[in-house]
């Protein structure tokens, strides 16, 4: 569908959904415009269209549907038409390999791109891959060779699969000139942009875990008193170290809060195909992430890991103590779990998750705690772990905060095949910018998209409040994104080659260790163990290069 | 040991009645056959004494006692099977020896009476056997010894020679008229066969239909068959039934449909120019005399010859001890013995007399 | 009596193949076997880097491999007349097998011996004895495998529930069809579902009927996946809930294909009913149900996507299984040369396991009668 054709609907007020029902209305469409005359469609620049692409279809008003994903694809090709003549790419198929996750990612995609192929004459076809398939397809189109794609969706960790391989193509100047690179967060900069000095990611996404917690639990007057009864010391409120959540969470043990079980943090114990492993991280960040060392899952210079110092093992064993005084069945909880069937639905009050925690707080249907919701960025420590000395510090500073860049969030790449013919890459790199353009990003943060903040022009409180957000709650969420994004002392992901593979045997030994069948301690060295082995089996020395690069170091 | 009464036993299905009140009379160790078409509910019956199959109505009675709601265990009744069922499983032994050992009989005995039947029975070098290394008439055999072992008051045969061939159950047929005898037990026996009727029973229970046609000695019921359908059940080949009328006015003939006279010894009183059937077995004729019949087919056993014929539009079987040797469609005079013609009704078919 | 069936065909097989016609089947078979070899060559040279013929793919080597069966079946009808016919008749269905099977799990075995982590620098290298010592010293997989011997042992239970069920659908109930029907549904559900629908949803922790139920019966923490020996539990019963019904239907059809006669035998004999199931029916279905036990120990040996999706072989490894632990090494850690070694063992194992029962079982296997 036309652009100008669905304005001319929106405009004799026909409904998206009653046009996406049936096509006999754009008859009646075409009537219309003969006597409306046309509509003038001329977007203003810069502010009025960053505000009208916000208002596609509304906040509140029902999930967005093709017809507006290709509206937004449309409103933003601004930029692409400064770069690229129309009909250029005449001719020029490009295949695009992405995850169709919850209908997202891909299926966002498509819209977006479906203007830009109508302008450049360009055509997609596309590779949809459900999550679980995901990282198998890759590695195997990594080990074999048989890259069949030009355009990849991927998260940034397993760029030390593509990039330490060569397999991408660097992001040319002109790109960065049109998606204006400058506006990325700090983090997604230099090193964390990069790999090996040189750029190869377009952000579309970027990922930290916050902490989610209950503004209703740390406001409870009977609480309070409880704390105070008990003796605990200072206020009852939200816990800003993990210190203090233990200490919560076993006084929440036992409580109750408006007549329902109260629950304290919500860890997850169960295995999730890697990603569980992130959870444990978040825990570990502010004990193990020290603000004078870049590193803090292995040794840069051996690749020793880290996962049995002091630091990993004392966050290991703040589980195991805490498990008892969270939910019943705990222990069978995946972090799918503890976000969408315990936090979201009303059980425990504080969890460390991505955005979409937030994103869900207030338009997800089992949601219950959309009004009592609260965002920091993740607690600190009053203590951090020095590997080099081998001693916890105080710091002058106060606690040790280090946020988690778990996953470090989604790009798009452009795979290096398409470097040896010209009219190619031009037109994938268009493609690609098209999808991290400026304007786009706005969009896909506030709605449903699977992408989460990555710039800072997306940070205007104003924006979102004018699109129909809720300023306290938006200014909270944001914050603790923005926080997080820009701290000094975040802990970055290696991002090496097979780093689920080190997350996943990691797994497996932590659900015996919180099943009891080993201590802290021996599990962690189990786990070292274990990481030394793939570490070998990768090859070490290239694995220090490589997570030498990630670091930038 | 025992007597059997079975008084007016019915049997439905919903609507459908298959046996309506059937009456027999069983003493202590006659052996009574029952015997009819396919589908007439001879076997039924036998399932019900057994209680296999429920009773609808009637009773049931062994010994005067009545057993209608017993379960077949606590009938003291041993039952042979058409297809034997055997116990796959287990041996020869064994299988003789079940019901002994459900009974909860101690090894010893079950032993010492598993070895007499089998030596009644000649299956001594077989006990340890299994079923399927045995022959059919061994198979058989084991049957039998099942349930003579068991030593009951009633043994019951559901067809058990039908899976024989011929020769062997010509064998059987004296085996198991011999073991009566021998135990004299009371046994209820099943065929569709009226050979195996005639040469084996005490006494005869014609069925058709879920009805008793006749009850009798097997002789009663050749010489004096009740109805058309038991004259013609009974005795290989059929007995012929001609149809026509009676005439007696002066001297009693029989006049067929086609007008040839037959020879009557005797007329029922009043009966002349009644519809009636008139019955000659084929071994009751003669060759020569006045009544003439056009051959159609001529079979020759050696020992007898069956000559098919058409006396004027029905067909008849005369058997001969002489042979016979008139091509098809030649003219031959073969006369019915007045005195051994039976006469039924032509519109019930009840015996005339 | 066989012997005298080769004297009847004798005639036509003796059919004359023409001498020429021989020599050209064999001119034909050289000929394709000296392609299939040649393309199998020119292939290995150009991935080795020898020769650059610009191979894409290995698909030349499938064409070749198809063309050599085409010519192989030809050559025999050729060479051999009559006896080459019959022999085209089997020809494709063991050369597909071959192709299928035979090849796979030969170049499996070759894979198990090499290095192969689809993220390493080096790719593939061949490493002995490795996998297999890192697979005789590996927690994970002994563990798993003794879990297998719970799911296995498992199944005897199922067995005795699924034939009280089919001798229950054997006896003169009402609504026998329905209820026939509705016994058999959990079978035409994947377990997948199953394990979304009862896994994650009847037994959800807080908001899950069989959780709340639980807790109406005054269990306070009816978390069915948290201890060991409860999450096993609930991963055979979710097993059981989908595989009894197929153990139940051939069960089923085998009593029904029992011989009424035998059974009013053993009444008549005086068997009550226990006694006539014990000595009669149970001997009876001896062939049937063992069938169904090694059937489904098969089945249960490849158990996995319940534990996947249910407990992630959680807790602590106690509901873990072999295909499951397989899983996790290929899919999240991609390490291709140890997973298909321990495939490759497992299969060793199921095979040997296999082959014990069916031996074992033999003599209660012969059919009667």
């Amino acid at each position: 569908m036309k652009v100008n054709d669905f304005e001319r609907m929106m405009a004799i007020g026909l409904s998206r959904r009653a046009i996406l029902k049936t096509g006999a209305s754009l008859g009646a469409v075409a009537a219309a415009g003969s006597v409306l005359g046309p509509f003038g469609a001329v977007y203003a620049q810069d502010a009025s269209l960053r505000s009208q692409i916000l208002q596609v279809p509304g906040v509140g008003k029902g999930s967005p549907t093709d017809a507006d994903w290709q509206k937004v694809g449309e409103m933003c090709l601004e930029a692409t038409k400064k770069n690229v003549k129309q009909g250029e790419f005449a001719g020029v198929e490009l295949s695009f390999m992405g995850l169709n996750n919850q209908n997202l990612h891909n299926v966002l995609f498509r819209g977006f791109l479906k203007p830009w192929e109508e302008y450049t004459g360009a055509k997609i076809t596309w590779i949809d891959l459900a999550q679980a398939d995901y990282n198998p397809r890759l590695q195997q189109a990594i080990a074999t060779g048989t890259v069949d794609f030009d355009i990849l969706e991927m998260g940034a960790p397993f760029e030390g699969d593509v990039c330490g391989k060569g397999l991408a193509s660097e992001v040319p100047d002109w790109v960065k000139a049109q998606i204006d690179m400058d506006d990325y967060v700090d983090y997604l900069k230099a090193p964390v942009g990069t790999w090996d000095g040189k750029t190869y990611r377009i952000s579309v996404d970027g990922d930290c875990h916050n902490f989610n917690y209950r503004t209703d639990y740390f406001a409870d007057a009977d609480l309070a008193k409880a704390w105070k009864d008990e003796g605990h010391e200072g206020e009852w409120g939200v816990p800003k170290t993990w210190q203090k959540v233990q200490e919560v969470t076993k006084f929440l043990k036992g409580k109750s809060i408006g007549g329902m079980e109260a629950v304290g943090y919500l860890d997850a114990p169960k295995a999730w195909g890697g990603f569980g492993f992130y959870f444990l991280g978040s825990r570990a960040t502010a004990y193990a992430k020290h603000p004078d060392d870049k590193a803090w899952l292995f040794d840069v210079d051996t690749m020793k890991p880290r996962i049995n110092n002091p630091a990993w093992v004392r966050a290991i064993q703040d589980v195991i103590d805490a498990l008892p005084s969270e939910a019943g069945d705990q222990l069978n909880a995946d972090p799918g779990t503890t976000a969408f069937q315990q936090f979201l639905a009303g059980t425990g009050s504080m969890v460390s998750w991505w955005g979409d925690v937030g994103a869900s707080a207030r338009t997800s249907d089992s949601s219950v705690v959309g009004d009592t919701i609260g965002f920091d960025i993740l607690p600190g420590s009053d203590d951090v772990y020095n590997s080099k000395t081998g001693q916890w510090d105080k710091l002058a500073s106060g606690p040790n905060h280090a946020p988690n860049m778990a996953y470090l969030g989604w790009g798009v790449y452009v795979m290096a095949r398409v470097d040896s013919d010209e009219k190619r890459k031009k037109a994938a790199w268009s493609a690609a910018a098209h999808l991290g353009g400026k304007d786009l990003a706005l969009w896909t943060a506030a709605y449903p998209s699977g992408f989460q903040c990555y710039r800072k022009s997306q940070f205007d409180i104003k924006e979102w409040v004018s699109a129909g957000y809720d300023e306290a709650f938006i200014s909270s969420y944001l914050a603790s994104q923005l926080n997080s994004y820009n701290h000094p002392n975040a802990a970055i992901e290696p991002r090496i080659p097979g780093i689920f593979q080190y997350y996943s045997v990691a797994e497996d030994e932590l659900a015996k260790i919180f099943a009891g069948q080993a201590t802290a301690q021996a599990g962690a060295d189990a786990i070292a163990a274990a990481w030394e082995k793939i570490t070998d089996q990768l090859g070490r020395d290239k694995q220090i290069a490589l997570y030498k690069a990630s670091l930038g170091a | 040991m025992a007597s059997m009464n079975i008084v007016n036993v019915g049997k439905a299905y919903g609507s459908l009645t298959v046996i309506h009140g059937v009456s027999v009379e069983i003493p202590d160790g006659e052996f009574v056959v029952l015997v009819g078409p396919s589908g007439c509910g001879k076997s039924t019956l036998l399932r019900m004494v057994a209680g296999l199959e429920p009773i609808t109505f009637g009773d049931i009675r062994i010994d005067g006692k009545v057993v209608n709601d017993l379960p077949p265990k606590d009938r003291d009744i041993a039952m042979v099977f058409q297809s034997y069922a055997l116990y796959p499983h287990k041996t020869v032994a064994e299988n003789m020896g079940f019901a002994l050992k459900m009974r909860g009989e101690n090894r010893s005995d079950i032993d010492v009476r598993v070895h007499k039947a089998a030596e009644i029975l000649d299956l001594t070098p077989y006990l340890a056997r299994y079923p399927r290394q045995l022959s059919g008439g061994q198979r058989q055999r084991v049957a039998m010894g099942r349930a003579i072992v068991r030593d009951p008051k009633v043994f019951l045969f559901d067809e058990p020679l039908s899976n024989l061939d011929a020769k062997l159950r010509v064998q059987m047929r004296a085996e198991i008229k011999e073991l009566q005898r021998r135990l004299a037990t009371t046994m209820i026996y099943v065929t569709h066969d009226q050979v195996e009727a005639m040469t084996m029973a005490d006494r005869i229970v014609v069925l058709r239909d879920g009805r008793v046609e006749q009850i009798g000695s097997p002789l009663t019921l050749y010489d004096k068959p009740a109805n058309t359908f038991v004259a013609s059940f009974i005795g290989s080949p059929s007995m012929n039934l001609i149809k026509g009328h009676i005439r007696s006015d002066v001297e009693p003939y029989f006049e067929t449909d086609d007008g040839i006279r037959l020879p009557l010894s005797r007329a029922p009183a009043g009966s002349d120019g009644k519809p009636a059937f008139y019955g000659i077995r084929p071994e009751h004729f003669t060759l020569g005399g006045t009544v003439s019949a056009h051959v159609t087919v001529v079979e020759s056993t050696g020992s007898e010859t069956q000559v098919f014929a058409k006396l004027g539009q029905q067909k008849i079987i005369g058997v001969f001890r002489d042979r016979v040797e008139e091509p098809s469609g030649q003219a031959i005079a073969m006369t019915p013995n007045a005195s051994l013609v039976h006469l039924f009704d032509g519109g019930t078919g009840l015996r005339l007399d | 009596m066989l012997h005298t069936i080769p004297q009847s065909l004798g005639p036509v097989e003796r059919m004359i193949v023409p001498p020429g016609s021989a020599r050209r089947g064999k001119l034909l078979l050289v000929a394709a076997t000296v392609l299939l070899f040649g393309v199998l060559l020119a292939q290995i040279t150009d991935v080795a880097g020898v020769t650059s013929f610009g191979f894409v793919s290995w698909r030349p080597l499938l064409s070749g491999y198809i063309i050599w069966a085409g010519a192989l079946c030809a050559a025999q009808v050729m060479i051999r007349g009559e006896a080459g016919q019959r022999a085209a008749f089997v020809l494709p269905a063991v050369l597909f097998t071959v192709a299928m099977v035979v090849f796979p799990t030969v170049f499996g075995l070759y894979i198990a011996f090499t290095d192969w982590n689809l993220s390493a620098v080096a790719g593939r290298r061949f490493n002995g004895l490795d996998n297999l010592r890192t697979l005789f010293a590996d927690r994970y997989f002994w563990n798993a495998l003794l879990n297998m011997v719970y799911y296995v042992l498992s199944v005897l239970v199922q067995y005795a529930i699924a034939f009280g069920l089919a001798l229950l659908l054997n006896a003169e109930i009402k609504a026998r069809k329905f209820f026939r029907v509705a016994f058999l549904l959990p079978l035409m559900l994947s377990p997948v579902a199953v394990s979304w629908m009862i896994g994650k949803s009847l037994m959800e922790y807080r908001f899950g009927p069989a959780a709340t139920l639980a807790r109406h019966l005054g269990w306070d923490n009816p978390a069915f996946f948290s201890t060991p020996w409860l999450a096993r539990s609930s991963i055979i019963a979710m097993d059981a809930w989908v595989s009894i019904p197929f153990m139940m239907i051939l069960l089923l059809a085998g009593l029904q294909a029992l011989p009424s006669e035998i059974k009013e035998a053993a009444k008549v004999d005086g068997a009550s009913g226990w006694q006539s199931f014990k000595e009669i029916t149970f001997p009876l279905m001896l062939p049937v149900s063992i069938t169904v036990i090694i059937l489904r120990v098969i089945f249960q040996l490849k158990l996995a996507d319940i534990v996947i999706n249910v407990t992630a072989g959680g807790p602590g490894g106690a509901t873990d299984t072999v295909s499951s632990f397989i899983f996790r090494e290929y899919r999240d850690r991609s390490n291709v040369g140890y997973g298909t070694m321990l495939a490759e063992f497992y299969l060793v194992i199921i095979i040997i396991f296999v082959a014990l029962i069916l031996k074992g079982a033999s003599r209660w296997m012969q059919r009667d009668n």
